[in-house]
């Protein structure tokens, strides 16, 4: 026969030791997740960072084609010049999209901000919102906006 | 545990930061900034828009489009007469007479605190993804100077957007907790915080870990931007007056001009002189017109001289106001982007008597990690941290040639665990000591021993055969055991070292000094030390080879070899490691008609004569003969 307040000591003794298993695995299961979340959030951010050079690298050359596209708009059709500067120019759009960057002229789309930048806004009987003018191409590097195009929008 | 986020709620843009892992980060949004614009606009179509999108359609879509929020918040209609007049969206009365924003696309009216709620929940959003778990709970900052009817609908904004608001705190004294100014003890601290729309200057008095604003001042519509302001300006009008054209009548040409303004004023701050290129900038009948101007650094003062002086009328009345002089201040904080214009810096460096101002902190984020560290005090998160210990210095064993290899580095957090294997250095060596050490030097004797045990009974074999596994492992009670075990017996020893953490912060701060400043004539023992065991290595192959080949090496070609050996051998002797690494490449050109005669026969020394492949987890270090 065994002594019930022995047998009601060993229970409770069970009981704490459960629980503190249970917390203990819970404390475990805890630092688990963290650990996992912190390398999987080191990652993003080391692509992040990845990304945002590149968005600041290429931001510095595109000014450098814009006015390439601006000495074409001034240029005489006839002058051997304009032909070498056009064929720089096509050069450098496919260095560009050879590495993944697009060129993006959204005439007659219409406007969104994710992708372009309003900087006129002109009153016409084009539906509000269609994009009448490119007045500088946008560029991405897939689904990241490097800059966003500049518009002339109707409203 | 939830994670409890900072907020620099801005005029013009907002920062929002967290404690990860006892350091304050900033969360970037989901476009990847680390910025996001304080502005929310309604489309024709009713949809939302926060942040750098609802920037970029503003022009299309003035009425709609809601930015400077805050100079509304808290107000009642009769305040905000001037601010109402600067923005194109339209202010009405609410029913007690408070100012409220009404746009046509949703003909809705919006309090400036549910706007503001827009702008916190893209920033809460944001974050969660960023994360990867819900936020909550938020400590949010305003202005020193806001009234309580201001801090109570920031308060608020934060509640509409789903954040329990723990605490609103001043930004002036988030910026001072981001350098840690609340542990000192009664000083008086300048916050000096210019940024793009806005000057705040406040005077702060620290005791007893409380910060308290004494006084602050400022103006509300100065600058970063009336400094870009000022360059466009003086570039048009050279431009006039050199080719007759007005630049800013020309809206594509302005906005260039702008931007080119921006670049140009961040770049004086580096350098003492900057050129605007802008070709293809106009045209007139005679053809394109470019406009190409330097800019020197102290042109840019001059243009901005009276900016500058703005700032001082409003430092001198806080002074006043907190009844202490110029001298009296003990710590000096930059805030905002504009901060970081040598001549802001000059201007503050000479109101406070040359007083260096504490740097280190982005002062585009100081008031958004400052809110953070502060998120991280209420939330626990700086006090969880100290509970986790770090080894204070580096761990290892000593191997061939007297080095220390390190197994577990300064700094790790523990408790943790590292294993590597090693070999023997010479025949036949039956037993390893391990020889356990502390510290940062490169070579053992320059290190702390903190215990030694032999492990016996290794099985006769080449050098570099035997696979010894060395474990280094602290318990969280900073317990080291380290255990070494033979692989093919499967033998093994430990012992268990109580005292490897048991270093008062002097002599850890010592130790690391020592280590700092020896570094380079330890570095060249280690090279000499490397440069002999990578030759020991080479010279025994070698050996082993020419011994093995016996008759099939010429006699002439095998005495060039054995001089080459004796050669690096008293090289070895020497200390100086390009003296080693010469006598090898020498010897490894008279060894390749050896290699020839002994292809297929055994291993070769690779390049650099050390012996490779012999397991990708073998370590080149070996232990010395026991």
């Amino acid at each position: 026969m065994i002594d019930e307040q022995v047998i009601a000591e060993f229970e409770k003794e069970i009981v704490d030791a459960r629980r503190k298993a249970d917390e203990a695995h819970d404390k475990y299961l805890r630092a688990l997740a963290d650990a996992e979340n912190a390398r999987k959030r080191a990652e993003r951010q080391a692509e992040m960072r990845y990304d945002d050079q590149r968005r600041q690298f290429l931001l510095r050359f595109l000014p450098v084609v814009d006015n390439l596209e601006r000495a074409l708009q001034h240029a005489d059709a006839a002058d051997g010049l304009r032909a070498g500067v056009e064929m720089t120019y096509r050069e450098m759009l496919r260095a560009l999209s050879d590495n993944g960057v697009q060129r993006e002229e959204p005439l007659g789309e219409t406007f969104d901000p994710a992708r372009h930048e309003a900087v006129e806004a002109v009153k016409t009987d084009a539906p509000s919102g269609t994009i009448l003018a490119v007045l500088q191409p946008g560029y991405r590097y897939g689904e990241q906006l490097i800059r966003p195009a500049r518009v002339r929008v109707a409203v | 545990m939830a994670k409890i986020v900072g907020i620099d709620l801005g005029t013009t843009n907002s920062v929002i930061a967290v404690m990860e892992g006892g350091d304050p980060t900033v969360i970037p949004n989901a476009e990847g900034g680390r910025i996001t614009p304080s502005v929310v606009a309604f489309t024709k179509n009713g949809e939302r828009l926060v942040g750098a999108q609802a920037k970029r359609q503003a022009i299309m879509n003035p009425e709609n489009t809601v930015f400077s929020i805050k100079r509304f918040m808290g107000r009642r209609m009769e305040e905000t007469e001037a601010e109402r007049k600067l923005v194109p969206y339209q202010v009405v009365p609410g029913p007690s007479n408070d100012a409220r924003v009404k746009l046509p696309a949703t003909g809705k009216t919006y309090t400036p605190q549910e706007i503001s709620a827009m702008i916190l929940g893209k920033l809460k959003t944001d974050a969660e993804a960023y994360l990867g778990e819900p936020i909550t709970q938020a400590v949010i900052t305003v202005p020193a100077y806001f009234n309580d009817s201001q801090r109570q609908a920031t308060k608020d904004a934060g509640q509409i957007a789903g954040l329990e608001v723990l605490r609103i705190i001043n930004e002036p004294t988030a910026a001072a907790l981001a350098y840690g100014l609340d542990k000192k003890e009664h000083e008086q601290i300048l916050v000096f915080d210019l940024g793009g729309g806005t000057f705040d200057v406040s005077i702060l008095e620290v005791g007893d870990g409380v910060i308290e604003v004494r006084s602050t001042n400022g103006d509300t519509h100065l600058g970063g931007d009336d400094w870009d302001q000022r360059i466009v300006d003086y570039v048009a009008a050279e431009f006039k007056k050199e080719q007759g054209i007005d630049l800013r009548q020309d809206r594509q040409a302005l906005q260039r001009l702008r931007e080119a303004a921006e670049k140009a004023k961040i770049e004086l701050s580096q350098v003492m002189e900057t050129e605007i290129n802008l070709p293809f900038i106009t045209a007139d009948a005679n053809g394109p017109k470019h406009l190409q101007m330097r800019l020197t650094r102290s042109k840019f003062e001059q243009l901005t001289e009276d900016l500058v002086q703005r700032c001082v009328g409003p430092f001198q009345q806080a002074l006043k106001d907190a009844k202490i002089s110029a001298s009296d201040l003990d710590e000096v904080v930059l805030v905002g982007g504009s901060t970081r214009m040598p001549m802001v810096q000059d201007l503050v460096r000479k109101l406070t008597g040359g007083k260096e101002p504490h740097k280190g902190v982005n002062p585009d984020e100081v008031v958004a990690v400052g809110a953070a560290i502060q998120a991280g005090v209420l939330g626990g998160e700086v006090k969880d941290v100290l509970l986790l210990d770090v080894t204070p210095l580096s761990l290892g064993v000593e191997t061939l040639g007297g080095v220390m290899t390190t197994l577990i580095e300064r700094n790790t957090t523990i408790p943790t665990s590292k294993s590597e294997v090693f070999s023997t250095a010479e025949d036949s060596q039956t037993a390893v000591d391990i020889h356990v050490l502390q510290g940062e030097r490169p070579l053992a004797k320059d290190n702390m021993t903190l215990g030694r045990f032999r492990l016996d009974g290794i099985p006769p074999a080449p050098r570099g055969i035997p696979q010894v596994e060395v474990t280094f492992d602290i318990d969280a009670n900073g317990i080291l055991n380290v255990s070494a075990k033979d692989r093919a017996t499967g033998r093994s020893q430990k012992i268990t070292i109580t005292a490897s953490t048991n270093l008062n912060k002097g002599d850890i701060d010592r130790l690391v000094r020592e280590a700092e400043a020896n570094r380079q004539a330890d570095q060249r023992q280690r090279e000499t030390i490397e440069a002999r065991n990578q030759a020991d290595s080479m010279v025994y192959q070698v050996e082993k080879m020419l011994r093995e080949s016996g008759d099939k090496v010429p006699g002439n070609v095998k005495a060039d070899i054995e001089r080459a050996v004796e050669q690096t051998k008293q090289a070895m002797q020497g200390a100086d490691p390009a003296a080693i690494r010469s006598a090898m490449e020498h010897l490894q050109q008279t060894t390749a008609a050896l290699y020839q005669a002994s292809q297929g026969n055994g291993a070769q020394p690779g390049p650099d004569g050390q012996e490779r492949g012999r397991g990708d987890d073998v370590v080149e270090g070996e232990f010395r003969e026991a």
